[in-house]
């Protein structure tokens, strides 16, 4: 890829990217919300793909685009109502959360546009699937299997939160 | 090849949008978007360190993974916990759901 093509993809995902995660926190239907989120996710892994990471790019559609957007379609299909579209969305915070969240990120663009960041040498590994492979089997063996316990603990977990009343 | 503090401030960007909605919406529902909006952002930053700074090294990748496993876990205990609040005071309203204060 050209340099060129690269700053016009990134040009665009960063505009859809920052658009549609506003729109996410900013709209008023809670269904469209969750659409544009499905959106703004794609757009991340296409900066995931931008930045040779295609196997975490892959892992976030799937996982994420795939899995989370319909599970939270189901979590507001089973609780909103008639009349949620009518009610305000925001609560009385909004003006002092809309300034800190502004300040915040000022500070944080104004400290990351002036810091010299080191770069590192050497190419990207061609597929990077094998070596992530071998990082999870070797450096990272005990996080690797604290999550798998950790998922089966949220599986369950939800499983009995969800669950309710027994039928009697 | 586009510098490393792009990444970074798009990340810081997302990151404070997300923050936004953690704090001012009052559907819980949005709110776990906006945290999901916030862990995004991490990641790009994750995945951009990764490539720029050790490109061999994909320590930064690994993180990212962890990361995904972790917000999926965090979102389907979340909607759990949502869904049982619902059937209790029959709101998702985080203003509504109080009865934990006198």
């Amino acid at each position: 890829m050209t340099p060129e093509i690269a700053r016009v993809m990134f040009v665009v995902l960063g505009a859809m990217s920052v658009g549609s995660a506003v729109a996410v926190v900013a709209g008023r239907n809670l269904f469209r919300n969750i659409l544009f989120f499905g959106v703004f996710l794609l757009t991340i892994a296409g900066f995931f793909f931008l930045l040779e990471a295609d196997f975490v790019a892959l892992v976030q559609i799937f996982v994420y685009a795939g899995g989370v957007v319909v599970m939270l379609l189901f979590g507001i299909m089973l609780t909103s109502r008639i009349t949620d579209q009518t009610v305000r969305q925001t609560n009385e915070q909004q003006g002092f959360a809309l300034v800190s969240a502004a300040l915040l990120a000022a500070l944080l663009v104004a400290v990351l546009l002036t810091t010299q960041f080191p770069e590192g040498s050497g190419a990207a590994p061609a597929t990077t699937t094998a070596l992530i492979g071998k990082l999870f089997l070797t450096d990272y063996l005990l996080p690797f299997e604290l999550i798998s316990v950790l998922l089966l603990a949220a599986l369950v977990g939800a499983l009995v939160g969800a669950r309710g009343d027994e039928p009697k | 090849m586009i510098p490393l503090a792009y990444y970074l401030t798009l990340g810081a960007v997302l990151f404070c949008v997300g923050l936004y909605g953690a704090l001012a919406r009052r559907n819980a529902i949005a709110i776990l978007l906006s945290i999901e909006i916030m862990l995004n952002g991490a990641n790009i930053n994750l995945i951009g360190f990764s490539r720029v700074g050790a490109p061999t090294v994909l320590s930064g990748q690994v993180f990212a993974l962890f990361v995904i496993g972790v917000a999926a876990a965090e979102a389907a205990v979340g909607l759990a916990l949502i869904l049982a609040a619902y059937r209790h005071v029959n709101t998702v309203d985080v203003d509504e759901i109080n009865i934990l204060k006198w």
